[in-house]
């Protein structure tokens, strides 16, 4: 594939260029292409056709903007800051600071964010400015509160450090309970699917070469225009996951195109639109470009495992994804975009309109973005403690059918709070607890099989403590029997277990 | 059509709902309902004819129930909406769609204002009138 990569055999930059000032430049959008190539052929389509504008607009975490406010009298190192109460990175010079999507307010957590403050300098609205210093010789202030807005910043400058993303994984949840993620809120029982990317539109898919996309590409970004810095972080181009960094100045951009968000119980984040204009070079990209929907397959991810390596329930096209609905296990279920469509066509469309009435031009990149790079793990080096160290082994069981009054005299005799109940074949299908027999004795049940929980939350034994911890914490019990990949119980951790093992040491893991 | 309903604490005990579904002999679909220490408020919805709408609106008040009737449940501010359609799958009742322009559009007589929809709207677009 790199043999020859952005090689202009159709057409080259300055051709295209010429036609675009001549007004008599062929410009589809990839939906539109798409479709045509699907009637004529790739081949004769991208005879007829120059460029192709794609469009996302999408919740894109990683973005922020660098501002510049100017120096106060007196002047004024700032060593912290916020915009409408939203921390903003302060690492910088004295005046400049870092504004990034996720920050959230102090003061209305969850609501409010960076992405909300981007919006609402873009929108010309006022914001509050509140920042901290030490003092200094040369700067002395050390406290200011004012308003600003984007016009009395001297530079306001958006800088994304990951957008784009080629393609997205779609997210649905096999536990039991409401997941509230970044990819939205996932009903549980694989009650609903969620999605991001545009598919069709997708301007890295498009190109899927990346070969008209690198250093140096002029990009419709926020409304406005913005250049391609570099690759993105966690650019994966071996997964079809690539990613690209830009920028461009936001007091360009249009509020339309930049909008703050907040996902429900996740936290604050900014929807991003984003526009690329890809020239049909050769033939690769002219084939690519004309991908369509049927054939921009992802995986339906199941978040209800907190992994980073969580599990694909199945393949599945954007086509069948923009349907609405999908099938898991034989049932049909709905989907919510979470990037908006209609954005997206939207964004395409005015690219498409811009190149056509002459006002953007496309640049050669100076240099493509590199095709080997792989989105490695973060392995925890420092030893963290996990279920085995800490479980007992040596626990009783009790079959369904016992009767109560021995069950209680197990949990006396062995001094226990958690009595696992299991199958002839030592497999958990319950656990019965010295409050579950308190209720047997204020209710009048006489059976085991009566007052046992059946949907037992259990662990594993290489599972992290913490984890345990959280897993405690969120159903509100004190202890879990840790089990086999069989279901078989191998033994118990409890809350006692824990605190006696590391409270003693001084620090939970 | 849909009605909310506002008890004042003396009716507690009176069971004034289950006399209005023996009295007009129709199915009521209960949407909500709260009870705090003033007063209980139920919204439901009744596929009633028009004319008889009023009856029951008399009905109610008599025995010194508040009525109200709802046009819509949700209201929706199309200048904030950005279409992405979060919310679309998350609706138990299927009153979101999405358009053939991709445009999501709410079907407000459908929605039976469980607010699952309101929270999860990143833009903050949907509210609830009843709340």
């Amino acid at each position: 594939m790199n043999s020859g990569r952005g090689i202009e055999t159709m057409r080259s930059y300055e051709e295209i260029n010429k036609k675009i000032k001549h007004g008599d430049v062929v410009v589809l959008t990839a939906d539109e292409y798409a479709r045509l190539a699907e009637d004529k052929g790739w081949e004769k389509a991208s005879k007829e056709v120059d460029i192709v504008t794609t469009g996302t607009f999408g919740a894109m975490c990683s973005s922020g903007a660098f501002l510049n406010f100017g120096h106060t009298e007196p002047p004024m190192k700032m060593y912290r800051c916020w915009l409408n109460d939203v921390p903003a990175y302060k690492g910088l010079a004295a005046v400049d600071a870092y504004i990034g999507a996720t920050a959230m307010s102090e003061t209305r957590p969850f609501e409010y964010g960076g992405g909300h403050v981007i919006e609402d300098l873009v929108a010309g609205r006022e914001v509050e400015l509140r920042a901290e210093a030490y003092g200094t010789d040369c700067y002395p202030r050390r406290y200011l509160e004012t308003s600003i807005t984007i016009y009395d910043l001297n530079q306001a400058i958006l800088v994304n450090p990951r957008n784009a993303y080629q393609r997205y994984n779609a997210a649905t949840n096999s536990t039991d309970r409401v997941l509230y993620t970044y990819m939205g809120t996932l009903l549980p029982y694989y009650g609903n699917v969620t999605f991001s990317g545009s598919g069709v539109l997708s301007p890295l898919y498009k190109d899927l070469y990346l070969e008209t996309i690198g250093i140096g590409t002029r990009i419709f970004l926020g409304g406005g225009i913005g250049y391609i810095i570099g690759e993105g972080t966690q650019h994966n181009p071996g997964a079809a996951m690539s990613t690209i960094m830009v920028k461009g100045d936001l007091k360009k951009m249009n509020p339309r195109y930049l909008r703050g968000a907040s996902i429900y119980r996740y936290g604050t984040t900014m929807y991003v639109g984003l526009g690329i204009a890809i020239p049909l070079i050769n033939e690769r990209v002219a084939k690519t470009a004309a991908l369509k929907d049927e054939e921009i397959y992802t995986d339906i991810v199941d978040y209800g495992v907190p992994s980073r390596s969580r599990p694909s329930v199945r393949r599945v096209s954007y086509a069948e994804l923009k349907t609405g609905r999908v099938v898991i296990n034989d049932r049909t279920v709905r989907v919510s975009p979470l990037s908006s469509v209609k954005l997206a066509m939207e964004i395409a469309y005015t690219l498409k309109k811009w190149i056509e009435n002459g006002i953007f031009y496309l640049s050669r990149p100076i240099e493509l973005l590199p095709l080997d790079t792989v989105f490695k793990p973060l392995e925890v080096r420092r030893r963290e403690p996990r279920v085995f160290e800490v479980m007992r082994r040596d626990i009783p069981t009790i079959r369904s059918d016992e009767d109560l009054r021995n069950t209680a005299r197990i949990l006396i005799e062995r001094g226990i709070d958690h009595l696992p109940v299991v199958d002839d074949r030592g497999r958990l299908i319950g656990i019965v607890t010295s409050w579950d027999l308190a209720r047997a004795l204020a209710y009048g049940k006489m059976r085991l099989e009566d007052i046992m929980t059946r949907h037992v939350i259990t662990a594993t034994p290489y599972e992290p403590i913490h984890s345990v911890v959280a897993k405690m914490e969120r159903y509100n019990i004190s202890g879990l029997p840790v089990v086999d990949e069989e279901n078989r119980v191998l033994g118990l951790v409890t809350a006692d277990d824990i605190s006696r093992r590391y409270v003693v040491r001084g620090g939970i893991p | 059509m849909r009605f909310k309903l506002t008890f004042p604490k003396e009716l507690a005990d009176k069971p004034v709902f289950s006399e209005a579904i023996l009295r007009f002999h129709r199915p009521f679909n209960i949407i909500e309902a709260d009870v705090d220490a003033e007063k209980g408020v139920i919204v439901a919805s009744t596929d009633l004819p028009e004319d008889d709408v009023m009856e029951l609106v008399k009905f109610f008040e008599e025995r010194g129930v508040r009525v109200e009737l709802l046009a819509k449940l949700l209201e929706v501010d199309l200048e904030k909406c950005i279409s992405c359609g979060a919310c679309v799958s998350l609706c138990p009742v299927e009153a979101i769609s999405i358009a053939r322009d991709w445009s999501v559009v709410f079907d407000e007589e459908k929605c039976v204002a469980c607010g699952l929809c309101v929270n999860a709207c990143p833009v903050r677009a949907l509210k609830l009138s009843i709340h």
